[in-house]
Parts: structure tokens; C-alpha cells; sequence
């Protein structure tokens, strides 16, 4: 049967918007994140020095709390948050362990060159409650990694230090050009930490992580430049569909 | 850090795989790059001010190799000297000596192993007693100072906190204001040495130096950090002091440095002056315990094994662990946890599954309810710098911006959405749809406060589909697909003079704060594709665009299927973006007349006329071959 030309409509170019690809790759992870049983929860961008830095165990003389790595604001009374860990002293404070929760969103450094934004994204995660080990850790990181990438991935876990936590450990993945890249870091809590959070670090025990957003971006997209990100250019956005 | 490699290899007894040695380091912590097979550069983590030298990557290594640990060191008697040393800071500096030596007829070449140092790592040479200062913090990791003794007036040497703002030159001759308070030692109130950063001018030495003082002293991490960044003097020993370096290395590492001067010269005098802070001198330990070990790191590692691993490491192990003096970094279980942890190798510790409580809640959030329904509406999503230029009474200003232009927090998204489209109208765009949601900051008396706005800003034509391409942006087709969730929608336009483009088209934008929005069922019921697939993306190129149309008349449905595929199959780099910008049926002659649009773009260059002419022959001539079409003009 010939189609009947009087109610012909050439294929229509729906021509809908898209997410920005940060924004993609964020809820791609949450739901990741989430689907294991995290609860997601968010804080300020403009934090007091105590939460971003004191109860995470950054010492005062800390390279990172100099006026040349955190943005500070208002007089000095606050700071652009430097990364998403005070949401997760907040959420410690709000709940009693057990708990697992999440926070994502913006952070900020005074950084600005080829490789490092003023502005990028993090998720962050954290598990209080009795008896969390490393291998509990370790367990976990790669599921979330292999969830992300695939099973069929190279992982390799290192020694690497933050502050809050301890032991900790920076996790790499192996590219296709048969280099290591740094995915993802991560620790046991440093049960100071835990005290600064009022959480007893004698009957319970942490895991925590952190994860760069653009990081996995650039990787699940294949884009080399970080740059591109945020220059909201429509011929970049488009290609996120 | 780069250490040679011969020095390593030097002390390690077996032939050394430098593979292996290597990713042994990685695993230990330390990221490192064989240079040439000569030089190790290692990436050291800022806890580990113990690991900036030869000996403190050897140590790290005990637990792998068999490792010459010994560094000969001048063991004979050292007469003490009288010197007038007062020590105003010893808070910040519980420990320091001083050497007074006198030396005759240095060689002129050094002992193979410091040549290497300054040959091989490419350190430049200074003079005699500065060369030798240097290889020792290499090879110890204990950074010394050396005085011309001639230039200080009867050893008259005090350390203190200084407030004085004055100007203080450097051994490198630069010139630094000293400002707020500084850790300095002074002679005759003249200040000599801005200390554990840099010597200065006034005492250092030169080639025919042969009386020196040599200071080798313990600085608190905390009395130096942030000093070298302030002054912008980059230094191998603030570098070491500020992440902490051996407590009780100062005397040791002045014998060790006479028993280098004596391999070179002949000493012709010799005397120490020392100075502890008592304090100081007790040694921090931390419980040994098995089972909490095993407890964090959930392993069942045996209590031999634990021991041997830290003793290896310098720790003494009883029923309590003695943490060595070089290791500033250790106070608690949970970090011997992560000595033993290393040591083994993360990657050698067992995974083990962890239940959390499955609780999660089907939540679509509200902002991204608002995100589908920009999306199906053809809008793009931005995510823009929050630092701005213009600032209202209740702005919050950056103390240090990155660009002095832009000193505040945006309280709106206007100015960002406003660049964002003029962007991409130079870029040739005449369909701007855009949208950003964020936290907006700002002040109300001494509090901060924020709120989740959305903005979005929109101008030209409304789809790049036959359905909107000949239409506007207005205000009515805003309002069409808004109404249904916000009830008193109010638009602007945005003068044309407002935006650095050439476009002339009306521009509309709005912003609110997100609860404005009313969330019902028609916003849940949305159409939005949800596939999480992670399409490969191509560099944009900034080369600029240059569109093409072509009309085709087509006898038949048929023709149009075909000429569809001919389309897609067109395989042309240039060809970025295919849209039917209109198309129309005669039923009388059964023909339809159909407009594509081409857009054209190069990644490496500008497209001449040629080229591009070249490339939608091509398409014409590929397409006049199919049966039933033609082509207007052609």
C-alpha cells in the first residue's frame, strides 16, 4: 500500500534541550549511589572555617587554609567550601549511627589553569556503625567503581593521605592508553573526626569517599579538556543528548 | 622528590629490579617515575616530611630489601665551644647545634657520590661548605645552615620571634620585607638568617670560606609553614621543616657532615654547641594491640607479623609501640593500622561485602521535575561561575577573588545567562535557549542566606525543526509551556543593547526562586527520554559555522524515504548539524517541497567558499542520481 500523501509530515527533529553533562554524569552516580542505599543530603556552599576545615582535623597551619588555595568571603568569616566533607560533619552531627548518606554539589579552589577549575563538583559518601574495616572499604570502592566503569576494569588501591581520614587510600584506574588514572579517594574516618561529630569513635568505626565529578565526566565522555565545561557553549552541551 | 638511583642501589645488596622497586614505592604510598633509568622521582604525600631523603626512602624499604642503613658519621670526641646562642624561641625550636670548623686545602673533587648528586640531579654548584650543606639534606634529610664565621662578631647568635618590619636580603640576594611575626636569628640585632626559609646575604659563605658555623637545628612545622609562600622563597629546607623533619637528627647530622668535610679536607678545628629543650625529650607512644589493628583493617594478621612490620619501620614494639622521632605523622591505632596496611599492600587485603539499609526513596527531586520540563521545551543546561563584577547592598564580597574584576557572589543568574547567550550568538547560533539553576548567596544584616533560583534566557527561533524554525521566540510561547506551573509568570526583555552580539532578535529572560514553581501531575508526566548513555564526545571546534539550504521537490513519499537515507549516509566531517527547516505538500501535483538547512563547521580552519561549495555539490549531484527529485535552482 502506497502512504497517502495528503497526511505525509517529513520525520520531526524534536529538537529538545539536554542536562548539562555535570549534571548528567551527578544523577548517573547518585542513583548509583542511592540504588546501594545511601541517603542523599546537602549543605551550604558558603561554610564557616570549623566545618570546613577544624572538625576535619585540618590543622590551622594547613597548606589548604591558605588565602591562596580556599576562597574566603565576608570579611573572613567564612569560606567557598573547598570541598563537600563539611556536609558530611553536618550530617554526622544530625544523626545517630547507624548511617549512610551522600552530598554533592559544588566546591570551590583558587585554582585556575589548564587541569584545575575554580568551581568544580564532588560527591561524597559516608557509612558509621559498628565494626566498618577497611575491607569493607576496599569492598565497596570497587563495586561503586565497577558499577561506574564496568567490570571488566583495571583498579588499583594505593596509600595516599586526607586529614580526616585514616588509613587512607586513593584508588586508580587503568585508561586505555595503559595509564593509571586517580578515580577516586578514600579512607576510614579518623575517629577524631568522629569525635568532633560527638559520635563515640570506641563503639563505632567509618568509611568515607570522595568522588570527581568532572573526573568521571571526562572519562565517560571522552573529554580532554576541562575547560569546556563551563563555557557554556551550545555546540558542547548538544553533543550530552 | 628526585633521588639517584645509584645511591639506592648502592645499599641494597641484591641486583635491584627498578620495575619492581617502583611499584613497591606505589604501593608504600609514594607515586614515582623512573627518569631515564638514573633518577627516581617520587610524588611524596605532605604527612611524610620524613621521606624528602635518601635515608628516609631506604627506611621505607627495609620491609623489601636488605638495606645498608649505615651512614658513616665522625664518632670521635667533639670538644664544646663557648658560644653566646640564646635561644628566645625554644618553643619553636626545642633542638639545634652548632658546628665551629676550620678546614685547609679542599679538593677540588667532590667524592664520587656527591658529584653524582650535583652531576646527575642537575644541582648547581655554590662553595665547599654549601655543596656539602646541601647533599647532607639530600642524603639525611636534615637541612644545615652555614655561616661565614668571620662575618658573625665574637659567635654573638640570638633566635628569636621578631616583629619588626624591615627589610632582610637573602643568600640569593633577593630582597624580602619581613612582615607580622617571623622566626629569626640575629646578630647584633642585624637579622642573619630567616630561619628553617633562607640565609641571608650579610654571613653567607664563599669560595675561600674556610671558618664556618654550621647550624643544624629542629624547627616545629607550624613555626614555618606558610612563611615560604609569603615571602615566595622556595627553599629545600622550608620545604622539609614544614612537613616535619627528624627531632633528634641535629647533632648526628653535624658528625656526618664532618666525616663528608673530612673525605675533602683537612679539618684543622672542630667544636659543637648544643642546645635541648628537655620537654621535648619524651617519646610518644601508642597502644599495641593485635586485635584492633585487625579490627580496622579487618584482617587476621598475627601479632609477630604486625611487630616485625613496624620494627622494620623503626617502631619499637612491646605492649606499647614507640613511634621513632622522624615520624611526626603517627599518634593513634588507626594510623599503625595504616603502617601495616602499606606495608602488606592494599591490594593484598581481602575485600568484605558491607549490607547498608536499603532505604531508598523514589524522590524526583523538584529541580529536576524543572530540568525535564526545560529540557522537552528544547532548553540547554548551564552551570556558570558564581563570581561577578556588579554588587548590590547585600552581595557578599570574596576576600581574595581570583580576578580583582569580579569581587562578589551573584545574588542572580542574570549576568551569566546574559554572556552565555551573546557566547553563542557569535558563535553563529539563531536559537538561544538556555537555563541554570543554583544556590544564590547573599547577606541580611550579619547572616548568610541562600536560595535555589532558576533562570533561564531565550532568543531567535524557536526549534531548529520545520514546526519552529520560521517562528519566534515571544513571550506567549514561553508563557505556553509555563503556565501549567507557575501562575504569575512574569518575562522581561532584555534591551539588545544590554548584549555583545549582532543578533537582532528579542531577548527574554526570567528568574525566580524554584518553589515558585507549582509541581503537579502534568510536570511528572513529562516525555523525557531517560537514558543514562554516555554518547562519545568530538572537540568543538571554534572555527566558525556557515549554513547551506537546499529545496528539494520530491514526486513521491518514497523519494523522501530515499533522499533520508542518502542524508544520514553522507559521510562529510565538515557537515555538523541536518534539519528540514520547512516542507509542503501539493496534492493536486502529489509533490512535496522540502527545505533542509546544513550547517557546516571545521575543526582545523575557516571554510573557504570553495569548500563549502564543494561538499553540497557533492550532496546535489548524490541526490539529482535518485529517481523523483529535483532541486529548486539547480
Amino acid at each position: 500500500m502506497p502512504k497517502k500523501i495528503d497526511t505525509f509530515k517529513p520525520k520531526l527533529n524534536k529538537d529538545i534541550g539536554a542536562l548539562h553533562p555535570i549534571t548528567f554524569t551527578q544523577q548517573f552516580l547518585l542513583n548509583i549511589l542511592e540504588e546501594l542505599g545511601f541517603e542523599l543530603i546537602y549543605g551550604p556552599e558558603i561554610e564557616t572555617e570549623d566545618f570546613n576545615f577544624d572538625r576535619l582535623n585540618i590543622k590551622k597551619t594547613h597548606p589548604a587554609r591558605q588565602m591562596h588555595d580556599t576562597f574566603y568571603v565576608n570579611n573572613e568569616s567564612h569560606v567557598l567550601r573547598t570541598h563537600t566533607s563539611p556536609v558530611q560533619i553536618r550530617g554526622m552531627l544530625e544523626r545517630k549511627p547507624p548511617t549512610a548518606f551522600i552530598s554533592a554539589g559544588k566546591v570551590y579552589r583558587k585554582d585556575d589553569d589548564a587541569t584545575h577549575l575554580p568551581m568544580f563538583h564532588q560527591i561524597e559518601g559516608i557509612i558509621v556503625d559498628k565494626n566498618i574495616s577497611f575491607s569493607n572499604l576496599k569492598d565497596l570502592m570497587f563495586d561503586i567503581l565497577e558499577k561506574i566503569f564496568g567490570n571488566d576494569i583495571s583498579l588499583r588501591f594505593r596509600p595516599s593521605y586526607f586529614p580526616f581520614t585514616e588509613p587512607s587510600a586513593e584508588v586508580d584506574i587503568l585508561s586505555d592508553e595503559d595509564k593509571w588514572l586517580e578515580i577516586l579517594g578514600c579512607g576510614i574516618v579518623n575517629p577524631i573526626v568522629l569525635e568532633n561529630c560527638k559520635i563515640d569513635s570506641k563503639e563505632f568505626s567509618g568509611l568515607a569517599f570522595g568522588l570527581g565529578v568532572e573526573r568521571i565526566a571526562m572519562l565517560k565522555f571522552g573529554i580532554s579538556d576541562i575547560r569546556e565545561f563551563y563555557k557554556s557553549n551550545l555546540d558542547f552541551l548538544k553533543q550530552i543528548k | 622528590m628526585k633521588i639517584l638511583l645509584d645511591h639506592i642501589k648502592k645499599r641494597i645488596t641484591e641486583d635491584l629490579d627498578l620495575n619492581k622497586l617502583s611499584s613497591i614505592l606505589i604501593n608504600l604510598g609514594h607515586e614515582n617515575e623512573l627518569i631515564n633509568n638514573k633518577i627516581l622521582d617520587l610524588e611524596i604525600t605532605p604527612n611524610r616530611g620524613d621521606c624528602f631523603s635518601l635515608i628516609g626512602i631506604l627506611r621505607e624499604l627495609k620491609n623489601f630489601y636488605k638495606v645498608d642503613m649505615d651512614f658513616e658519621i665522625y664518632q670521635g670526641d667533639l670538644k664544646e665551644f663557648k658560644m653566646d646562642f640564646s635561644n628566645n624561641a625554644s618553643d619553636h625550636c626545642p633542638s639545634i647545634c652548632f658546628l665551629n670548623i676550620e678546614v685547609e686545602g679542599v679538593k677540588e673533587k667532590y667524592i664520587p657520590e656527591i658529584e653524582s648528586f650535583f652531576h646527575v640531579l642537575g644541582v648547581k654548584k655554590n662553595n665547599f661548605f654549601t655543596d656539602i650543606s646541601n647533599y647532607l639534606s639530600y642524603e639525611l634529610g636534615q637541612p644545615t645552615h652555614c655561616y661565614d664565621a668571620d662575618k658573625i662578631s665574637d659567635k654573638r647568635i640570638k633566635l628569636e620571634v621578631s616583629n619588626k618590619q624591615t627589610t632582610f636580603k637573602t643568600v640569593i640576594g633577593k630582597e624580602v620585607n619581613l612582615k607580622n611575626s617571623n622566626l629569626v636569628f640575629k646578630c647584633d640585632e642585624e637579622i642573619i638568617n630567616l630561619a628553617g626559609v633562607m640565609g641571608g646575604a650579610s654571613t653567607e659563605c664563599s669560595q675561600t670560606t674556610k671558618k664556618v658555623i654550621i647550624e643544624s637545628a629542629f624547627f616545629k612545622p607550624d613555626s614555618i609553614i606558610g612563611k615560604s609562600t609569603m615571602y615566595d622563597i622556595n627553599s629545600d629546607a622550608s620545604h622539609k621543616f614544614e612537613r616535619g623533619i627528624d627531632r633528634s637528627l641535629q647533632e648526628k647530622a653535624l658528625r656526618r657532615f664532618i666525616y663528608l668535610v673530612q673525605q675533602h679536607a683537612v679539618i684543622s678545628k672542630m667544636e659543637i654547641f648544643k642546645f635541648s629543650n628537655n620537654l621535648d625529650k619524651k617519646k610518644p607512644i601508642v597502644e599495641f594491640s593485635v586485635e584492633k589493628i585487625n579490627k580496622i583493617l579487618g584482617t587476621a594478621l598475627r601479632s609477630e607479623d604486625c611487630k616485625q612490620i613496624l620494627e622494620k619501620l623503626d617502631f619499637r614494639v612491646n605492649e606499647y609501640i614507640e613511634i621513632p622521632s622522624h615520624r611526626h605523622d603517627i599518634s593513634s591505632l588507626n594510623d599503625i593500622s595504616e603502617e601495616v596496611a602499606r606495608v602488606i599492600g592494599y591490594d593484598n587485603i581481602e575485600r568484605a561485602k558491607i549490607v547498608l539499609p536499603n532505604k531508598k526513596i523514589e524522590n524526583t527531586s523538584k529541580e529536576n521535575l524543572l530540568r525535564d520540563l526545560f529540557i522537552s521545551n528544547g532548553f540547554y543546561e548551564v552551570i556558570t561561575y558564581p563570581f561577578v563584577e556588579a554588587q548590590n547592598t547585600k552581595s557578599i564580597h570574596i576576600d581574595n577573588p581570583l580576578d580583582s574584576s569580579k569581587r562578589f557572589l551573584r545574588t542572580s543568574l542574570k549576568e551569566s545567562l546574559i554572556n552565555n547567550l551573546s557566547f553563542n550568538e557569535r558563535r553563529q547560533k539563531d536559537s538561544v535557549k538556555l537555563f541554570e539553576i543554583s544556590d544564590v548567596y547573599h547577606k541580611d544584616k550579619d547572616q548568610i542566606l541562600s536560595k535555589k533560583r532558576i533562570g533561564f534566557i531565550a532568543s531567535g527561533r524557536q526549534a531548529n525543526n520545520y514546526e519552529g524554525f520560521s517562528k519566534k521566540i515571544s513571550i506567549k510561547s514561553l508563557e505556553d509551556f509555563l503556565k501549567d506551573f507557575y501562575k504569575d509568570i512574569k518575562i522581561n526583555t532584555i534591551p539588545r543593547k544590554e548584549i555583545d552580539s549582532k543578533n537582532n532578535t528579542d531577548v527574554f529572560y526570567m528568574e525566580t526562586d524554584l518553589d515558585n514553581f507549582e509541581f503537579n501531575e502534568k510536570m511528572f508526566n513529562l516525555n523525557i527520554l531517560k537514558e543514562t548513555k554516555f554518547s562519545k564526545y568530538t572537540k568543538v571546534s571554534d572555527f566558525p559555522s556557515v549554513t547551506r539550504d537546499i529545496s528539494y521537490t520530491l514526486n513521491s513519499i518514497g523519494s523522501y524515504d530515499q533522499l533520508e537515507k542518502l542524508l544520514i549516509s553522507i559521510n562529510d566531517k565538515i557537515i555538523k548539524e541536518v534539519f528540514i527547516f520547512d516542507y509542503y505538500v501539493n496534492p493536486k501535483t502529489e509533490q512535496i517541497k522540502i527545505g533542509y538547512r546544513f550547517i557546516l563547521r571545521s575543526d582545523e580552519k575557516t571554510l573557504k567558499d570553495s569548500e563549502v561549495s564543494e561538499t553540497m555539490e557533492k550532496i546535489i549531484t548524490e541526490s539529482l542520481k535518485m529517481d523523483g527529485i529535483s532541486i529548486l535552482g539547480v
